[in-house]
């Protein structure tokens, strides 16, 4: 118990290191995007042409093989940022705040895409392009939570109060957001339009569910494999002066 | 005790010596007010049922404006700094300052609603959720606000409203449903605002003492 | 029912393209900063 303790300490100071990271980081790029281009293939080809198509939508659900990951992965970006921020606030850790800035742009830009298929996928079914949900709608605001940290760090010259900020921007607004969910969900009881049932209760065929476990599966492992390409980038940006990372760069080719 | 009510008086003073900071909220939410009735529609009926959303659509729009002053002018003149460096207690400065912005900026914005019942047709049963709810929601809008002020210190000000805009976007749902919903629910509604206040004040000063920590490093 | 389908696959072909359009943003972004920073590296190196 004391050794994977010690073990798990070990690994955290390592990877508050920048060089550390860079190097373990470009032996496991190759690994992860070959497994999530073969997930991300094997899932999108088996939903799109292999499984059966929906007995009320027809084609149209296959929408959902790309709807559905994006959209979770962007609330698990989410969440993941507001954990490092908690990680940088308490510990001082400058890995925590590179995460942020890494992860901010990749998961607003998945949270778009998981807005914009929304909105393309509701039109034929539902009629219209927007429907003001409670889901439809809190993502919406994941969306500006997710702009306003971008906009807050670019607004910074100095790195390392700009991770400070963003850190604790992260935090509030994940205390924030299960409280705007749940206020989004009990104001749309309210206001509940009567002609428009959006998310029904429905159970989804298991030659269905199969696919679309493996795209989001996939779709994980493409943000690890974004995230990792992202970070090691913005690590290139600060240290470019450091002689280690000359030292790589020189050696490599 | 003796700084929190020097601080106090000092805050007090400042706000009341630079009226401007009072003034412009109110100025802006009449001119908010007085163009939703020629933009959208002057009947009466219409008006009263869209009045509660465009009261508190105004007033969170309002206290965008407020929030820029919280600390920005002690920022600028240094004296953030100095309260800093001299290691007075940051929790008790940002409360006071917190507090009195509210005062100064909040109150006379709940005082003038009142006269909503007028120009908006409000309903006059409904004026108590509306007044009590009000209370309520421009306290947490200050803090929120107070964070986003905070964290953007010397930054351009549609930063600040960014931040701010969507963590009140809960405050805005209960508050304009206080003001729109029956009687007998009002205090549903109130409770759950003071569970919203009791549970950001600790939060956010927190994060707020943070937030100006941050530019001093 | 032709335009029916028609009008599916038109869908479906948007938000591929979409995810497309997302995946490779996301790919390329960090690809061109890291190449820059390195030749800009290498370039001071070799004068």
């Amino acid at each position: 118990m004391n050794k994977l303790l010690d073990a798990i300490k070990v690994f955290y100071h390592k990877l508050g290191s920048y060089p550390w990271f860079y190097s373990i980081s470009s032996k496991l790029l190759p690994i992860a995007s070959i497994l999530a281009f073969l997930f991300f293939v094997i899932g999108i080809i088996w939903g799109i042409f292999y499984s059966p198509s929906d007995a009320i939508q027809g084609d149209i659900y296959r929408i959902i093989y790309m709807h559905v990951p994006a959209a979770s992965v962007a609330q698990s970006i989410y969440f993941a940022l507001a954990i490092a921020g908690f990680v940088y606030v308490v510990w001082k850790m400058k890995m925590a705040g590179l995460f942020i800035k890494a992860m901010a742009p990749i998961g607003a830009s998945f949270t778009l895409l998981a807005l914009v298929s929304g909105a393309i996928w509701g039109q034929p079914t539902w009629g219209t392009w927007w429907v003001w949900d409670a889901r439809l709608t809190s993502t919406l605001v994941l969306l500006l939570f997710y702009l306003a940290i971008i906009g807050l760090y670019s607004s910074f010259d100095n790195k390392k109060s700009a991770d400070q900020a963003v850190s604790i921007l992260a935090m509030v607004g994940a205390i924030n957001l299960p409280i705007i969910k749940k206020s989004v969900d009990w104001w749309n009881t309210l206001h509940q339009p009567s002609s428009i049932r959006v998310f029904e209760e429905s159970t989804i065929s298991s030659e269905m569910l199969f696919p679309l476990l493996v795209c989001i599966l996939a779709f994980y492992l493409i943000v690890f494999v974004f995230g990792l390409m992202a970070m090691r980038a913005e690590i290139a940006t600060r240290e470019m002066n450091k002689d280690w990372f000359k030292k790589i760069v020189i050696n490599n080719d | 005790m003796s700084f929190l009510k020097n601080f106090f008086s000092r805050e007090v003073l400042i706000y009341s010596k630079k009226s401007s900071n009072v003034i412009s909220p109110v100025i802006f939410f009449l001119i908010c007010i007085t163009f939703f009735p020629l933009a959208v529609s002057n009947d009466p009926n219409e008006l009263s049922k869209l009045a509660p959303g465009l009261i508190w659509i105004c007033i969170l729009l309002a206290g965008m404006l407020s929030i820029q002053t919280i600390f920005k002018e002690d920022y600028d003149d240094g004296s953030l700094d100095l309260f800093y460096v001299r290691g007075f207690s940051m929790l008790e400065v940002v409360l006071v300052k917190i507090f009195v912005n509210w005062i100064f900026t909040a109150l006379p914005l709940i005082l003038l609603s009142c006269s909503m019942v007028f120009l908006l047709y409000f309903p006059v049963d409904k004026l108590f959720n509306l007044i009590g709810s009000l209370f309520l929601g421009t306290l947490i809008i200050s803090f929120f606000g107070a964070l986003a002020g905070a964290l953007s210190l010397g930054k351009n000000s549609i930063l600040a409203s960014a931040i701010m805009l969507p963590l009140s976007l809960p405050v805005l749902i209960l508050g304009s449903s206080a003001s729109t919903y029956s009687n007998e629910n009002i205090t549903f509604f109130i409770l759950l605002l003071s569970a919203l206040l009791f549970f950001s004040v600790p939060i956010i000063s927190l994060a707020c003492v943070g937030a100006i920590r941050l530019h001093y490093e | 029912m032709i335009e029916l389908i028609i009008n599916n696959h038109l869908h479906l072909t948007l938000v591929s393209i979409l995810t497309v359009i997302v995946l490779l943003i996301n790919l390329l972004m960090p690809l061109i900063k890291l190449n820059k920073i390195k030749k800009s590296l290498k370039n001071i190196e070799t004068t």
